[in-house]
C-alpha cells in the first residue's frame, strides 16, 4: 500500500468500495473448473475410513483402560506393600478412587477377576490377528 | 441432484472464490473444496435458510481452512530469501491487476482475514448486517464492528497522493 500522502476520507474510501460490488452479469473470466467426479469418490472413500478410524480408536481405548485395570489387580494381589502406599496421606488424598476400586475385590475374587482379565487379553490378540488376516474383507474400502 | 447446484450457483460462487483467493489457481482448488464439502454434507442443510448462504458459508470455511494450512507449508516452502520468493511470485501472473480497482481489491486482500472477510461479503455480495452474522455465525454487534474496523483500515492503508 501507499505510504505517501493523508489517509483518504470516507467519501473516497465509500466511492472505492462501491466499485467491488458484484455485477448482475459479471462471469469470471475464466470458467470454473469441472468438479472431479475421482475426488468426490475419495472423499467418500476416506469418510468411511474415518467412520472405520473411529471405531478402531474407541477399541484401543477400551484396550488401554483394560489393561490399566488389570496391571491395578496384579499390584493389588502381587504386592503387600501397595497396603502401605494406599494408607499413606497422600494415597487418601489423591487415590481414593483408585484405593475404592481395588478394595471392592477380595483375594479370591481378584484371582477369578485376572483369570477372567487374562482371557480377555488372548481373545483381543487372537481378535486382532484375525483382524489383520482378513482386513481385506471387514474394511473393503480401507486405503 | 449436484450437477443441478452447480449449474445454478457454480459461477457465483467461482467468483467468489476468486475474489476471496485473488488468483485462479487457489480459486480452483477453494472451488471444488466447498462443492466437496457440499456434497459430503448436503444431508444437514436445512431449507430454513437460503442455500446460497449456506454455500457461501462453506466456501468462506473452506477458504479460511486453506490459508490455515497454507501458513503451515508456507513454514516448509524452500526459498532462500524473500527476494526469491517476490521473484517467484511475481511472476504469476494476478488477474486483477488490469482491473481498475486492483488497488483497492489489494487493500482487502491485505487486511486481517476476519476483515477482508466480512469487506468481500458486504461490499462485493451485497449481504446486509443480519445476513452476514447468519452466515458467519457471529453477533450482528460483532459484525458492525469489524466493518468498522476493517474501514479505518483501508483508511489508513490507501493514502492519496
Amino acid at each position: 500500500m501507499n505510504k505517501k500522502g493523508h489517509a483518504i476520507s470516507d467519501e473516497r474510501l465509500d466511492a472505492l468500495l462501491a466499485t467491488l460490488r458484484e455485477e448482475e452479469d459479471e462471469a469470471p473470466q475464466t470458467k470454473p473448473p469441472v468438479i472431479n467426479p475421482f475426488r468426490l469418490e475419495m472423499e467418500s472413500v476416506r469418510r468411511e475410513s474415518r467412520r472405520q478410524a473411529r471405531w478402531l480408536t474407541a477399541a484401543v481405548i477400551l484396550f488401554v483402560t483394560l489393561t490399566l485395570f488389570m496391571t491395578a489387580t496384579a499390584v493389588r494381589l502381587f504386592s503387600p506393600r501397595l497396603e502401605w502406599v494406599l494408607q499413606s496421606p497422600q494415597a487418601q488424598r489423591y487415590m481414593v478412587y483408585g484405593r475404592m476400586l481395588i478394595g471392592i475385590y477380595g483375594h479370591r475374587m481378584a484371582v477369578v477377576t485376572l483369570a477372567a482379565l487374562m482371557l480377555l487379553l488372548l481373545g483381543h490378540i487372537l481378535c486382532g490377528a484375525l483382524m489383520v488376516k482378513y482386513r481385506d474383507r471387514l474394511f473393503p474400502n480401507h486405503l | 441432484m449436484l450437477d443441478e447446484l452447480i449449474r445454478q450457483y457454480g459461477r457465483r460462487l467461482y467468483g467468489l472464490c476468486i475474489k476471496l483467493c485473488g488468483s485462479p489457481y487457489d480459486a480452483d482448488d477453494l472451488y471444488q473444496e466447498t462443492w466437496l464439502r457440499v456434497h459430503c454434507h448436503l444431508d444437514q442443510y436445512h431449507e430454513s435458510q437460503p442455500f446460497e448462504h449456506w454455500l457461501t458459508a462453506i466456501c468462506v470455511n473452506c477458504w479460511r481452512d486453506l490459508r490455515r494450512r497454507e501458513r503451515w507449508v508456507s513454514l516448509l516452502v524452500p526459498f532462500s530469501t524473500n527476494e526469491e520468493k517476490d521473484r517467484t511470485l511475481a511472476s504469476v501472473p494476478a488477474q486483477d491487476n488490469a482491473a481498475e480497482n486492483a488497488e483497492i481489491w489489494d487493500a482487502v486482500r491485505r487486511l486481517p482475514e476476519k476483515y477482508s472477510t466480512v469487506v468481500i461479503l458486504h461490499y462485493y455480495r451485497g449481504y446486509d448486517v443480519r445476513e452476514l452474522s447468519r452466515i458467519l455465525k457471529i453477533p450482528e454487534g460483532t459484525v458492525k464492528y469489524r466493518l468498522h474496523q476493517a474501514r479505518e483500515l483501508l483508511k489508513g492503508g490507501l493514502r492519496d497522493e
